[in-house]
């Protein structure tokens, strides 16, 4: 079985700025679905398909709240990228799985992409920035 | 004339475009619904909508008095949402029953389970999530208990009540309310791990259970101590192991038929499109040691096809265990066909007493009684020699449901049946230690097609022959049930 985040990417986040450089397209991330305020809100941005779930291109986390958080990943060159967030509810940096790899945590794709008993292909879970920005919306499963 | 049917009538003569959405009725629906005059026990899988609160039942005969507890009962419920119809009866929603028994009264309620499948589709007016046959797939399932429906059996342990599905957590229910009070986790990281619907009670109290994750090849083993917390969690690796429904529990082993599935990808995401039955291969009895949760030994066997075991117990180095059996998946699939009013497919299974020869590694089986399932011994017997086995029983015919039951003498096979007839659909019925513990009662709900009408029937059970000793008849239909348990009062 497939696992559905490289957990070693999350651990090394702790607190990523979210805030960058201006001179490119701003993606506006919000995310829903929300069920508790407990931990952060992890949200990694990939820009290439062979580094999907493996080398984020930019990362992102926001403290959780009720029901939707909204971040703000600056700097992203106009392209194709793909997204996945959790809620890393007992911040402990990474998405918990049980001992089948099942996630057990909230989690989520853009597109709300879903795979077929594991994660969803990097085509599945795109989204193109242009460079008037984008707003995009994940919900939390 | 039905609401929909008119619709379509009167609609057709519009250009379609100002046909609402949904104004079509589902293919599984229709044909269901045209089917059913010509195949009456088929309404026992209508859909149902609501809560049933409160049905106080008329007594025919007299209750024992010495009977008194609660008889809790599930099975799948909601078939329909949004005009659509599920394509398999395991697919529904869980309601949990509970025929509550005092004073020589009988009052029956049924809830449906509050899982975060049902809240959500109720929210959202249609079915959103892939289940057991039927492969919607209108919102990402984020794990197994996205789509857990909690809809195959009832069971009381250690003050709490359990609805249990077979693929993901068991959810805890109010014994006395039937309140949904949410998903059970035993231990934080075993969350969303599978806990089947047929755990096993060794007389000491423990529940025993398993869990399968079809394509993760890892046969989970749980024991739940007698006060209810979770004692021993063990995972052993069995290759190509595709859905396990039921166990048996002996003194010393767990044992696992495990049926020659092979498992696929499914165009429709379903759990059963991902299940091709392969006869090119043994069924395998698979042995773990239930001190250690070691496994023991795995034993090959004609290829079968087995939902439903009553007990097990060890002679030295061999154990003799019931199976109801089948010849291959056909039955299974049939009951998917019944949801469209379709009941020609239905395959009987039999009985078999089955001995594993651990020390040889061999297998071998003697019928016990045709046209058999839901086996069940009383709760005393568990894991140790039984003398009796209760079954419901059929005939031939491919109608849908059980219409008789019987016990098993195991020793000299004689056969005591109490024959309901064609105009009932009998569910599982269970065997309740009588007060003094001498004897048991034998304790059961059926459908009678006739007057739409559910009853619990009592019987004793050394003399089945003879006909209920009472009746406590409800003035509706219930749903049918999967399976269920009693706690004495």
């Amino acid at each position: 079985m497939k696992h559905y985040f490289p957990s070693i990417i999350f651990a090394a986040l702790a607190m990523a700025s979210v805030t960058g450089m201006a001179q490119a397209a701003e993606l506006t991330v919000e995310v829903t679905g929300l069920k508790s305020a407990k931990g952060k809100v992890m949200v990694a941005v990939y820009d290439k398909s062979e580094n999907f779930m493996k080398q984020p291109y930019k990362v992102a986390a926001v403290d959780a709240q009720a029901d939707k958080v909204k971040l703000m990943i600056a700097g992203l060159p106009a392209g194709d990228y793909a997204l996945s967030v959790f809620q890393d509810e007992n911040s402990n940096g990474k998405l918990d799985s049980n001992p089948l790899g099942m996630p057990v945590e909230p989690y989520g794709f853009s597109n709300d992409a879903a795979g077929n008993y594991g994660p969803p292909s990097f085509a599945q879970a795109l989204v193109q920035v242009p460079d008037a920005g984008k707003l995009i919306s994940i919900k939390l499963r | 004339m039905d609401r929909r049917h008119f619709l379509r009538g009167a609609l057709a003569a519009l250009p379609a475009i100002v046909l609402p959405a949904g104004a079509y009725a589902d293919e599984t629906r229709d044909a269901f619904l045209a089917n059913l005059p010509a195949h009456q026990r088929l309404a026992a899988l209508k859909n149902r909508e609501s809560d049933l609160l409160g049905g106080a039942a008329v007594i025919e005969g007299r209750w024992p008095a010495g009977l008194k507890g609660t008889f809790y009962r599930n099975g799948p419920a909601r078939f329909e949402l949004g005009d659509e119809r599920y394509h398999h009866w395991f697919d529904g929603d869980g309601m949990v029953h509970a025929w509550q028994m005092e004073h020589g009264r009988v009052r029956h309620q049924a809830h449906f389970v509050r899982t975060k499948k049902f809240v959500e589709e109720s929210a959202a007016g249609q079915f959103l999530y892939p289940a057991f046959g039927t492969g919607f797939s209108r919102r990402p399932v984020g794990n197994n208990d996205t789509v857990n429906t909690a809809n195959t059996n009832a069971v009381p342990h250690a003050g709490k009540l359990y609805a249990l599905w077979e693929g993901g957590s068991a959810t805890e229910l109010n014994p006395a309310s039937l309140a949904t009070e949410g998903i059970k986790t035993w231990r934080d990281d075993l969350a969303a791990m599978p806990f089947s619907a047929h755990p096993r009670i060794s007389p000491d109290g423990v529940l025993w259970n398993f869990g399968v994750a079809p394509g993760a090849n890892k046969l989970l083993l749980w024991r739940i101590d007698a006060d209810g917390s979770l004692g021993k969690f063990g995972m052993v690796n069995v290759p190509q192991l595709p859905m396990v429904h039921d166990f048996v529990l002996t003194a010393k082993y767990m044992v696992f038929l495990v049926p020659p599935f092979d498992l696929r990808n499914s165009p429709d995401q379903s759990y059963l499109g991902s299940h091709v039955w392969n006869g090119q291969r043994p069924m395998r009895a698979v042995v773990v040691d239930r001190a250690d949760f070691s496994l023991r030994r795995i034993i090959e066997m004609p290829a079968g096809m087995v939902f439903h075991s009553g007990n097990g117990w060890d002679e030295g180095n061999t154990i003799r265990l019931d199976a109801s059996m089948a010849a291959d998946d056909s039955s299974l699939r049939g009951l998917g066909s019944i949801m469209r009013g379709d009941a020609g497919k239905l395959q009987n299974a039999d009985t078999l007493l089955i001995t594993l020869d651990l020390n040889q590694g061999t297998a071998r089986s003697e019928k016990l009684m045709s046209v058999t399932e839901f086996p069940r011994v009383s709760p005393v017997d568990m894991g140790l020699r039984n003398r009796q086995l209760f079954v419901t029983t059929g005939d031939k015919s491919p109608e849908f449901g059980m219409t008789g039951i019987a016990s098993i003498d195991m020793e000299t096979g004689r056969h005591d049946i109490y024959n309901y007839g064609q105009d009932w659909v009998v569910e599982e019925h269970i065997p309740v230690p009588k007060q003094g513990g001498k004897g048991v009662w034998l304790l059961g709900v059926a459908y009678d097609v006739k007057k739409s009408q559910t009853a619990l029937s009592v019987f004793d059970g050394a003399h089945l022959a003879q006909g209920p000793v009472a009746r406590a008849r409800l003035p509706y239909a219930a749903p049918l049930c999967f399976h269920g348990n009693f706690l004495a009062a």
